[in-house]
């Protein structure tokens, strides 16, 4: 049992996907009710828990909440009776890159520690990248963008966060950004009309529309705003709508069986 | 999945009993969905949550019983009727949640490390 549990959280802090089973009703003598068990991102069993005729019946089961990432409570049927198990995908922590170690980033990093992001900090500037800055980050870079970027590395796990002291600092990030995989969120800080000069720079230089439409710029939700801490909870908020797929309307405005019109 | 949860189980001391709670589905409007955990200690101490309120209270009143007698629970929380509404609580949802005790004495004793999966007839009565 231990050994199980112990095995669940190297597997979560190694980052590794996988599915946590749990047996919770059970008709069978050899798969008790409150057996754990444990699959890699293949569907295979790690520890032996379970017994193999069971786990044949899961297969399909155990493919969709890979696919799906979303748990799943399934009910199967044995010769020898029913069982209901719960399936839950152990899925990778998210990152959140702050690209800029300014104002803003200081409450960033906290909020980001707060959601469960693993946060990392770059700026190229001694002064504002360093551990003391930022004790709650995971890490805290102090380079040039276009080098770290490319030393971090982005992947559909990662948020991105373009918040540096200029639009020529913000543009190279935004192209480093561009050339990795694509990441969950890009979002990037500006005026409605920076942004829209920077988007038409890029144009010109050949990034595709496709590209260019998947950056949430100007940055956050709409909540008016002003001070760095209530920008960072506008951003937040927004990453949050992205990572749960949500909506950015407020709550009331919702209600009413759809009569907001979406 | 709850990795704060998870890595309090692994800390609890030799004996100490607690039980997680998982909510494995739900339907209508409840606060949290499926897969969102807590764990009750004994001494009433708590990591994570599965929406607070008395649909918690609920389950923390099933997750000592768990932990009285050593086998785990399948309970469904109604925050439909009546007393919860008695408490201004109104999600409207019905969360079904499964309950495993942790060094009750009977089973899953953590802290000596015993691995009894595979081998569960002993762990159940």
């Amino acid at each position: 049992m231990k050994k199980l549990f112990e095995q669940l959280r190297s597997y979560i802090q190694a980052n590794r996907f996988g599915v946590w089973g749990t047996v919770i009703e059970s008709t069978q003598v050899d798969c008790s009710v409150g057996i754990n068990f444990l699959m890699d991102d293949r569907g295979h069993e790690l520890m032996g828990t379970l017994p193999p005729r069971v786990l044949d019946v899961l297969t399909d089961s155990l493919s969709k909440v890979l696919g799906g990432k979303e748990p799943q409570l399934v009910t199967v049927a044995l010769p020898e009776g029913g069982l209901k198990v719960f399936l839950d995908p152990i899925l990778p922590q998210l990152r959140l890159v702050v690209l800029g170690g300014g104002h803003i980033a200081l409450p960033l990093v906290k909020m980001g520690k707060m959601l469960d992001f693993q946060v990392t900090v770059v700026d190229d500037r001694p002064a504002f990248a360093h551990g003391a800055r930022f004790p709650e980050a995971d890490q805290v870079v102090c380079q040039d963008f276009t080098t770290a970027i490319h030393k971090l590395g982005f992947d559909a796990n990662t948020f991105v966060i373009i918040v540096t002291r200029g639009h020529r600092h913000d543009k190279t990030c935004l192209v480093e950004t561009f050339k990795q995989h694509q990441a969950a969120y890009i979002g990037m800080i500006g005026s409605r009309r920076k942004v829209q000069a920077l988007m038409q720079d890029l144009r010109e230089e050949g990034f595709s529309e496709e590209k260019l439409d998947c950056v949430y710029a100007p940055i956050g939700l709409d909540i008016g705003a002003q001070t760095p801490e209530e920008i960072a909870v506008s951003i937040m908020a927004e990453i949050i709508k992205v990572r749960h797929r949500g909506r950015s309307e407020d709550m009331k405005a919702s209600q009413g069986d759809g009569k907001s019109g979406r | 999945m709850d990795d704060k949860v998870i890595e309090a189980i692994l800390t609890l001391t030799p004996g100490e009993q607690a039980a997680m709670a998982t909510i494995v589905a739900t339907r209508g409007s409840t606060p949290r969905k499926s897969g969102a955990q807590i764990l009750f200690f004994r001494d009433g101490r708590i990591v994570g949550t599965i929406g607070g309120g008395c649909g918690e209270a609920e389950a923390r009143r099933h997750a000592l019983r768990a932990m009285a007698t050593g086998d785990p629970l399948s309970v469904q929380i109604n925050l439909t009727h009546e007393v919860a509404e008695e408490d201004g609580m109104v999600c409207g949802g019905i969360m079904e949640i499964f309950i495993q005790p942790f060094n009750s004495g009977k089973d899953h004793d953590l802290a000596n490390g015993g691995d009894n999966g595979g081998h569960s007839d002993e762990e159940q009565t």
